[in-house]
């Protein structure tokens, strides 16, 4: 045991670092309380809003402090760290204020639901946060094992109950393989921290496995194929608030991880990332063409954006695009894409809310007469996720091609953006059932009045907006 | 007489290999789930063993004891985890009266 | 390099060899004489009643993992207390304190959140 070295962890540097991460832990303890102390379950709105505003400007003042290596190198804050703070925030406000009055037999649980939110957001404070594989890996089941109980908190519907299992099962197998390769890259470098392996420990073969056991399973969380199988699945059966955050915040967490870790890959592995990441976005794109569920085709359509961001992961790889610009395109993509993604999503949960029925392309028919409002942000977000110029999701693609035209990967990027493409065909679909076509005699998705649906969806939509038209505020900001 | 390091990582990826399979070839979820767990308790024999070669190396004046740690910690978690798995595969049992993964088919194309 | 493990090797060769042995010469030499009580899983003391397959409370569930989860996190209190002397030692014993205060405070807000939705109640 090190004691100088203890003497130098817990320093008050350390302390606001971590602000963002202890803000949500005392905000999770509060909660607890709040479910203990009888006659207080008024505050506990307050309680979680008041967490998530902390959470927020800690994580601002680091978006816009210096950088902070801590707790022997094994945690960082920088303004990197700090932008994926703020997203995840954002992320759990969104899934939040769309499961309000989302649950009925489950709503004498919504505390714990509320609990298990911010514990994952928690875990991907950390996980952003996180330069060491150990402090990684209680990130990662931080967030994870809140969302596997979340999955499947409609404990009386089949289809809640299967999302949650599979998505157990499967995630507990991707933690195993994490947990070998973080063992064998320990076995070869003698090292958990990412900082202290040095050039020629990461050559020898022993850590290379491991390193690829570790990618394999971010790539589970970040759903790349070939381990993008459960995602529709998962989607689909979890309750719509939940889908909501996972397609958000799981995704952001493990590329803000992947992108550091991306040191332990060999630059020849550039060409296998790229490979798979065109694959992912042509299985994702073909799957979503032949959807009718909501979920579904929200859900394939994340998997290949999964796929482009991983194409920008490859440039970083190669050598031939610099780490900062890479991650300043993720970055801004998946900025993006919390908004786009997050408001089509919560639109989903506002529409299924009143029946309880799935969403389906046939429900939509129509819903520009019943619902205008939410007609034209669900619009704006499906343009968004196509990449149509003047949105967030536009710029996001933009640069994240041009870091791959950056490392001379011209084939793949074109290939990227021919699958952007053809992904416009199932977002123009949406766009037709909503305008152009009448709906069907017993619709009733999309009835009554919903104002918090209301106020979400035009928050997302003017975020969209903002990262689409003016994205030189941000671009200053994230230097 | 000592064992070996090698034949530590060894025993490891023999463990970690039948876990591998047993999760892929069996269809009961509780079988699946003591597949997982003897994943990571390969993990955990594949740290204690990477952390006893790097004592070795540095002549055993100083322990390396990132690993050890590390086990401590997939401990627990293998225990959250088995604590989650486990109700899941209860709420799935009251709700269709199997534990058969075959028979999980609601979500489907 | 693995006759050093020969010596396991000889003691299975041994175990194996002895039962199969056992089981020859009982085949062997002695007389079969069938009846009731040979076919009771143990031969002796009470007579089994009922199958051994009965489904439990889910109750007794709840506590055993109740008891895992708090059981195997008091595996941390190991670490604390294997640095805490030397930590101690180098004057940092406010700090070695606090720590585990804060880290029983957690599992004791757990266990108060349990008791609280009855999770420890028996007879429900």
């Amino acid at each position: 045991m090190n004691v100088e070295m203890m003497k130098q962890v817990l320093t008050a540097e350390a302390l606001s670092a971590a602000a963002p991460f202890l803000a949500l832990t005392v905000g999770i303890l509060l909660l607890l309380v709040v479910e203990i102390l009888p006659g207080t379950a008024t505050l506990r709105p307050l309680v979680f809003l008041g967490t998530l505003a902390a959470a927020f400007g800690y994580a601002w003042q680091q978006a816009n402090g210096p950088e902070l290596r801590v707790f022997a190198e094994t945690y960082v804050a920088n303004s990197t760290t700090g932008w994926w703070a703020i997203l995840f925030v954002i992320a759990t406000l969104v899934a939040w204020l769309f499961a309000r009055k989302f649950y009925r037999e489950e709503a004498r649980f919504e505390g714990e639901h509320d609990v298990l939110l911010l514990s994952a957001a928690a875990g991907m404070v950390l996980m952003a946060g996180s330069r060491d594989l150990l402090v990684f890996f209680v990130g990662l089941e931080l967030l994870s094992v809140p969302l596997y109980t979340l999955s499947g908190f409609q404990r009386a519907k089949r289809t809640s109950i299967e999302a949650g299992l599979k998505y157990f099962v499967l995630g507990a197998f991707a933690a195993a393989m994490f947990l070998f390769g973080a063992a064998l890259v320990y076995a070869g470098t003698g090292t958990l921290t990412l900082s202290s392996m040095d050039a020629a420990d990461l050559s020898k073969s022993i850590t290379i496995a491991g390193g690829a056991l570790i990618a394999a399973s971010l790539f589970f969380k970040i759903s790349v194929f070939p381990f993008h199988l459960w995602v529709p699945d998962v989607y689909q059966g979890a309750p719509a608030p939940v889908t909501t955050f996972m397609a958000t915040g799981t995704k952001a967490a493990a590329f803000a991880f992947l992108l550091p870790m991306a040191v332990l890959l060999p630059s020849d592995a550039a060409v296998l990332l790229a490979a798979i990441a065109v694959a992912t976005m042509a299985l994702g794109n073909l799957g979503a063409l032949v959807q009718t569920d909501l979920k579904r085709l929200l859900a394939y359509s994340g998997i290949s954006h999964a796929g482009t961001m991983l194409l920008a992961v490859a440039a970083q790889v190669s050598g031939g695009a610099s780490a900062a610009s890479v991650s300043n395109a993720i970055l801004y993509y998946m900025a993006a894409y919390v908004f786009t993604a997050g408001g089509a999503f919560g639109l989903v949960t506002a529409m299924e809310s009143r029946t309880g029925a799935p969403v389906t392309i046939e429900s939509l028919k129509g819903l520009a007469q019943r619902q205008p409002l939410w007609a034209a942000t669900f619009a704006l977000f499906a343009l968004s996720l196509g990449g149509i110029p003047a949105t967030g999701g536009f710029l996001g693609k933009y640069l994240v091609f041009s870091t791959a035209v950056q490392a001379d990967m011209i084939g793949w990027a074109i290939a990227g953006v021919l699958m952007s493409v053809v992904a416009l065909g199932y977002y123009l679909r949406l766009i037709v059932a909503m305008y152009m076509q009448e709906p069907a005699k017993d619709a009733t998705h999309g009835e009554g009045s919903r104002p918090w649906a209301n106020a979400m969806a035009v928050v997302c939509a003017v975020g969209v907006l903002v990262l689409g038209v003016l994205p030189g505020w941000f671009m200053e900001h994230m230097k | 007489m000592t064992v070996p390091v090698e034949h530590l990582f060894i025993l490891s990826a023999i463990l970690f290999a039948i876990g591998t399979a047993g999760f892929f070839l069996r269809r009961n979820v509780i079988i699946v789930l003591m597949s997982i767990e003897l994943m990571l308790n390969a993990a955990n024999l594949a740290f204690l063993a990477a952390s006893r070669m790097h004592t070795l190396e540095a002549g055993a004046t100083e322990a390396s004891l990132q690993g050890p740690l590390f086990a401590i910690f997939v401990i627990v978690v293998a225990a959250v985890e088995a604590a989650v798995g486990l109700a899941l595969v209860i709420a799935l049992y009251r709700n269709q009266q199997t534990v058969d993964l075959e028979q999980v088919t609601a979500l489907k194309n | 390099m693995l006759t050093g493990y020969a010596p396991i090797l000889v003691l299975l060769a041994l175990a194996i060899g002895f039962a199969l042995v056992n089981l020859f010469v009982s085949e062997l030499m002695g007389r079969r004489r069938i009846n009731v009580g040979k076919a009771d899983p143990y031969e002796c003391g009470m007579e089994a009643q009922g199958s051994a397959r009965i489904r439990l409370s889910i109750h007794f569930y709840l506590i055993a993992v109740l008891f895992i989860l708090f059981d195997v996190e008091s595996v941390f209190l190991i670490l604390w207390a294997v640095s805490a002397g030397d930590l101690k030692a180098a004057g940092l014993a406010p700090l070695v304190l606090a720590e585990i205060v804060a880290f029983v405070a957690v599992l004791g807000l757990a266990l108060a959140y349990v008791w609280r939705k009855g999770g420890l109640e028996w007879d429900r």
